[in-house]
């Protein structure tokens, strides 16, 4: 895992892996309770172009103060830009 | 040696490589020790740790191979995610290649993809519910 911000609510969690997988886990205080599971709460968005060849592309992650903001930096690596071509 | 740190007001957190440490700032006490974040569990160890965070209740701790949670007040591991938990993947984010021009070139359209089969309608409502903004910054790396 690249880094991780917990909001100011304190309810919930950002994630941001190294090959750039964001997870978004509302409620993730649920998950030790055992209230729900990580399928049933976690968004996951992938901004990695290749799964086949996965490389580190994250940057930077940044919540915002009001909670439903998030931003992420990434690079674009060579080999990306031409997978996206196709 | 510290491998990583995070001051959220009023707290410090410093990791070194098998312990992390919580001070008080204001007070400049040491409140609380966190000890061998990196025992193994059945998904491996921490490895190097990249990035820390805390908050009242909890210290949380990106290592190379797992996001682990500790509770403050006792330091007992609470969760841990590792990279196998994130198999399902419900959306990539790529460019979106319609044919609409932007006015600006220096925002791209990103478009979601559906990874794998799932309801459209409730997964776009479900996704676009959790963000009032996402903003997706990438530059290209010149090699």
């Amino acid at each position: 895992m690249y880094v991780a911000h917990v909001s100011s609510s304190g309810k919930d969690i950002a994630v941001l892996t190294a090959s750039g997988i964001f997870i978004w886990i509302p409620g993730f205080e649920r998950l030790f309770h055992r209230e729900a599971t990580l399928d049933d709460i976690a968004t996951l968005l992938n901004f990695n172009a290749s799964r086949d060849n996965v490389r580190d592309i994250s940057v930077y992650l940044a919540l915002g103060e009001l909670n439903e903001k998030a931003a992420i930096a990434t690079v674009s690596l060579p080999f990306h830009r031409q997978v996206s071509r196709r | 040696m510290c491998s990583a740190f995070r001051f959220s007001y009023p707290t410090l957190l410093s990791a070194g490589a098998n312990n992390a440490y919580l001070w008080d700032v204001p007070t400049s006490c040491l409140v609380e020790t966190i000890s061998n974040i990196q025992a193994p569990n059945q998904d491996g160890i921490l490895k190097s740790i990249r990035y820390v965070e805390v908050n009242d209740q909890y210290a949380f701790f990106c290592g190379s191979n797992q996001l682990r949670i500790f509770a403050r007040g006792g330091g007992a591991l609470v969760y841990h995610l590792s990279m196998k938990d994130l198999q399902r993947i419900s959306w990539d984010v790529l460019p979106d290649n319609s044919d609409d021009t932007c006015p600006s070139s220096l925002f791209q359209p990103q478009r979601l993809h559906e990874a794998y089969h799932v309801s459209s309608t409730y997964r776009s409502n479900f996704v676009a519910g959790k963000f009032h903004t996402l903003i997706y910054i990438t530059y290209s790396l010149c090699m």
